[in-house]
């Protein structure tokens, strides 16, 4: 039997937290979680892979590209061109080894691997890498400034603005964040309680 | 963000961040610029809009091409249209020592051409230079044709016939105003599938 499967898939924006737990049998007492993001991910990879056509490829590229923009721009000063840059390196770098991809992770989280990786590439030839470490010692000293809210995400320091905008910003998982980042899930916690305390900082 | 984190941001701040943070999206050209470079790294197959259209260009390069071919053909020295059922016969003209030279020969011998040229008969003519570059054996010397082949006599013009058959040829060549001034003419057959 033939399944028509959808034509346009929505952008995995609109199915942030509808992630549904799938139950085996009762035998195995395990549960296998996952969203419907994923399975369109899927789905719309594979029909990639198998025709190469520029109209599926869109499909993929809309529903990613706003969020990997976003999370450039705010990686890289804020420089729209830089930004735009590093979204066609990663989609250049994903589609050159989606080949090899293996779906041990969502596709979303190793596309994000992969710009995350564009932009500190990108920071690090430019030496644009923000507050220095001290960051948090430095916004104590001038907690009576107020820092517009525009602003305040490029006030952190690299590592806090990453786990805040993977977290609380694009809905990633602390397991997610551990691969993305390379890191253990307890790091991530820590990261982003402290991240979280510097920007109340900033914004007090 | 979820309520099990510890130090979380005030929940008016963290939603004016989100609402900040999700107004920023990629210029119009982002994507055609990203799919133009992906393009170019061969990652799409055609579809079949642009099939049709590369399948135009292609047809078209391909008639242009031939039409270039046909006038390129048409134009390169040496090569002329022969009618199917007719062979090519080259006329060389020698002037004798009692040939009578005329300045009026020139205009004569080019309206005889243009007559026969009118009906397909002759292609090419032309007068020759006295001096020639004669090679033997390698060597190449100045010298005349008739130095080279022991003739005293040397071609001084040619025409390129086209005639049914040698009878023909000799019949168009008996024509000729050359022979009124005592002049030769030697009747070549040019061998055919060269």
């Amino acid at each position: 039997m033939r399944v028509g499967l959808p034509l346009v898939i929505p952008s995995p924006e609109k199915n942030i937290g509808a992630r549904c737990n799938l139950s085996i049998a009762p035998k195995h007492s395990f549960h296998i979680q996952f969203s419907m993001t994923d399975i369109e991910d899927r789905v719309l990879v594979k029909s990639f892979l198998l025709t190469r056509s520029e109209t599926i490829f869109r499909q993929l590229y809309r529903r990613h590209t706003p969020a990997i923009y976003r999370m450039a721009l705010h990686l890289c000063d804020k420089n729209i061109q830089v930004a735009e840059d590093i979204v066609q390196e990663t989609w250049l770098r994903a589609v050159s080894s989606l080949d090899c991809f293996q779906w041990r992770s969502s596709f979303r989280t190793w596309l994000w691997g992969i710009a995350i990786n564009c932009s500190r590439e990108y920071n690090r030839k430019n030496k644009t890498n923000g507050p220095p470490p001290n960051e948090i010692t430095d916004v104590q000293e001038r907690q009576d400034i107020k820092i517009d809210i525009n602003n305040a995400l490029a006030t952190l320091s690299p590592g806090y603005r990453e786990i805040l905008i993977l977290h609380d910003l694009e809905g990633f998982r602390h397991h997610e964040i551990g691969i993305l980042l390379e890191i253990s899930e307890g790091t991530s916690k820590s990261q982003l309680h402290h991240a979280r305390k510097a920007l109340q900082r900033i914004l007090n | 963000m979820e309520n099990t984190d510890k130090g979380k941001s005030t929940d008016g701040d963290a939603q004016q961040l989100k609402k900040v943070y999700a107004m920023e999206l990629p210029t119009a050209g982002a994507e055609e610029k990203t799919l133009s470079i992906l393009r170019q790294h061969g990652h799409f197959t055609l579809s079949s809009s642009r099939k049709k259209h590369f399948l135009a260009v292609a047809f078209s390069a391909t008639v242009i091409a031939f039409i270039a071919g046909l006038l390129a053909g048409n134009s390169a020295p040496g090569k002329h249209n022969i009618p199917a059922n007719k062979n090519e016969y080259l006329l060389l003209l020698y002037e004798p020592a009692d040939f009578v030279r005329n300045a009026s020969h020139s205009k004569e011998y080019g309206e005889w051409a243009r007559q026969l040229e009118q009906k397909n008969i002759v292609a090419e003519g032309r007068e020759l230079s006295p001096q020639s570059w004669g090679i033997t054996n390698g060597q190449s010397n100045m010298a005349t044709v008739a130095s080279i082949n022991g003739d005293k006599n040397q071609p001084t013009g040619f025409f390129l016939l086209n005639a049914l058959s040698q009878a023909e040829a000799l019949q168009i060549a008996s024509s000729c105003p050359h022979l009124k001034y005592n002049g030769k003419i030697e009747v070549l057959s040019i061998k055919t599938g060269q």
